[in-house]
């Protein structure tokens, strides 16, 4: 392939992306072994804190409470929560002065959507470097999810309130069981400002000379900035921001490249850092970074962010410094918020199907829940890149239409082969297209493309 | 353990494979849901949700074929779903600052002017380097479909980047050398 200008400059661009490494092994590890164990998936100090921690509620003592206004704030002021549909838990937990409240469930026998909130006990705005950390629902101590799916947030850094809704795609009917919704560990992020790295550029330049070629791949590039051995380089603050160091310096294509190590990416308590930019002692300016990259390498403990700085050479290494600025990820809390509760679950009907439409689409499977609707079945590989799906629309008792949109899909197809498999949601449409919640006893049938199916039994 | 030892493999194998998998084609899905949500955190969940449907679904791959175009495949209809379900925050106001450290605004604003398919297009093709023939193993479209579309995505975005302040910096740095 040989580029064209246009490609060039877009290269250029898109290499300006910084996408950190972290541990996808461990961290697809941990997914799946919380999905199929139903022992302890925390330590066991997790654990204990959590079984301590954790308040039994039930739905019938919950009834009398009102629901919080999370509905509003997430979904808009049209949105649509019948009353005899979600339940209003409202119990709060504070780990290290941050309360994390579990404000209203709807449970149903296909899934589970939860709203919560977190505020800080003394009342301060939350800002918008926290993080609130990993959600998850568990059913006798056992995942049944098919992971959290669906969280909005409604994000206003002056609030002294953030809230989150989460669904939850369930297995087995939650009805009646122990549901335990965890949350965290929350963190929060803070950032240097830019500090000078007193780093002879010149000195490491030429012990080892390296000259970049843009076609070489990351593994190729690491190997070449480990054997420029620049561990002796000295980072300011180094002490306070451990596994940083200076990778090395190169050019590519004309371009100074300047690369540091960081740890790997962790949101709840890791380290990054970036050169923002060179300082040149001659004139006293700085030269900004105009394009950055970050890789790493497999079977590296570290990824590597390399910025870039056009129009130096060589000659000007002397008189030029990095200037770095770091990123913390700071713990806020040091374990979950944990809350335990049992609700009836509403009623979902799921239905298998064989329906065909004109444009090849075959659905096997409908569930219609209070959530929304979800479809299953197969499509032609060959379609759009993004698929064709059906339109959907509820018929209620009453003879009312209401509308619904995709929410998510998923395909899954063999290279090369005709068709592919397909899931695909659906949420109700309310008011202005707001979101909408149905209680299904509601629901006459459900309409497909132009195909009308009774969903009573 | 090689591409084409994995291609042979994946199928009848268990986590030794999903694990040999991940080293070899993480990081490169990482980037590409990231280039496609734009997110970085939306891009962990992506991959790690791409390589767990993978492992879940391994049996309806067909060895022999491409392990690496089945798993991108996989990882844009993931992207797409992210994409679908973000849409839905129609009330919530936008982070205020999203992934700061990653993409610039000026650029995340030149990239959204593509579309989901177009990102992915432009990426296969500039960062990848990737023939409309392997592009089209991927997407299950004919080549030339593929080099239409990416060839008006390829225009949208050079216009879109026009006027960037990198953009205008490079050019600047070009007509001084």
């Amino acid at each position: 392939m040989s580029p064209t200008p246009d490609e060039l400059r877009i290269r250029k661009a898109l290499e300006e992306i910084e996408t950190p490494m972290y541990d996808i092994a461990g961290a697809v590890g941990e997914q799946r072994a919380r999905r199929t164990r139903r022992m302890p998936w925390r330590s066991p100090q997790r654990l204990l804190s959590a079984v301590l921690a954790a308040i039994l509620l039930t739905a019938t003592a919950a009834a009398v409470m009102q629901l919080s206004g999370g509905w509003q704030t997430i979904f808009g002021q049209y949105v649509v929560v019948p009353d005899d549909l979600a339940i209003p838990l409202q119990t709060g937990q504070t780990i290290n002065g941050c309360t994390l409240t579990l404000e209203d469930a709807i449970i149903t026998q296909s899934g589970a959507a939860v709203i919560y909130s977190f505020r800080r006990e003394d009342g301060r705005p939350i800002g918008g470097s926290i993080r609130c950390g990993e959600v998850e629902l568990l059913t006798d101590g056992s995942d049944e999810s098919g992971g959290a799916c669906g969280q909005s947030v409604y994000s206003d850094e002056s609030a002294n309130v953030q809230y989150y809704y989460q669904e939850f795609d369930l297995t087995n009917d939650p009805g009646d069981r122990a549901l335990t919704l965890s949350v965290g560990p929350a963190s929060r992020s803070e950032s240097t400002g830019p500090l000078t790295a007193e780093i002879d550029l010149a000195a490491f330049y030429r012990s080892h000379p390296l000259t970049f070629s843009s076609d070489e791949v990351d593994e190729a590039r690491a190997a070449a900035y480990a054997e420029q051995d620049c561990a002796s380089a000295a980072l300011p603050q180094a002490d306070e921001f451990p596994g940083v160091g200076f990778a090395g310096v190169g050019f590519l294509d004309g371009e100074l490249c300047l690369a540091l190590t960081t740890p790997p990416d962790d949101p709840y308590q890791g380290v990054s850092a970036d050169i923002v930019s060179v300082y040149d002692t001659r004139t006293g300016q700085n030269i900004l970074n105009s394009s950055g990259s970050s890789y790493g390498a497999s079977g590296l403990p570290y990824s590597l962010h390399e910025g870039r700085f056009p129009g130096l050479s060589e000659d000007d290494l002397p008189y030029l410094r990095p200037v770095i600025t770091y990123t913390r990820s700071i713990p806020v809390t040091d374990r979950l918020w944990t809350f335990t509760f049992r609700a009836e679950s509403a009623k979902s009907y799921t239905r298998a199907l064989d329906l065909s439409s004109a444009d090849g689409v075959r659905i096997n499977t409908i569930t219609v829940s209070p959530l929304g609707v979800q479809l299953g079945g197969t499509r032609p590989a060959s379609g759009s890149m993004d698929g064709a799906l059906p339109e959907i629309a509820l018929v209620l008792r009453g003879g009312d239409t209401i509308g619904a949109r995709v929410s998510g899909s998923t395909a899954f197809s063999e290279a090369g082969a005709p068709e592919e498999d397909f899931s695909a949601s659906y949420e109700y449409l309310g008011v202005q297209h707001s979101r909408r919640f149905l209680d299904t006893e509601e629901v006459a049938a459900v309409r497909i493309n132009n195909t009308t199916i009774s969903i009573r039994e | 353990m090689d591409a084409h030892m994995l291609d042979e493999q994946f199928a009848s194998g268990g986590d030794d494979v999903l694990a040999e998998a991940i080293a070899l084609y993480g990081q490169p899905l990482l980037r590409y849901c990231h280039h496609i949500l734009c997110d970085y955190h939306d891009a962990q969940d992506a991959v790690q949700t791409t390589f767990i449907k993978a492992y879940d679904n391994r049996k309806r791959f067909r060895a022999g074929t491409s392990l690496s175009a089945w798993l991108y495949r996989l990882a844009y209809t993931t992207c797409i779903d992210a994409l679908r379900r973000r849409k839905l925050q129609l009330f919530t106001p936008p982070p205020a600052a999203p992934d700061p450290d990653y993409i610039g605004d000026d650029l995340r604003r030149a990239l959204e002017t593509l579309s989901p398919e177009q990102r992915a297009l432009v990426y296969g093709r500039v960062i990848e380097q990737r023939s409309f023939d392997a592009l089209a193993v991927i997407y299950g479209k004919p080549a030339a479909t593929l080099r239409k579309r990416y060839e008006r995505a390829r225009r949208k975005l050079a216009q879109a980047l026009e006027g960037t302040p990198a953009e205008r910096r490079r050019r600047g740095y070009e007509s001084h050398t």
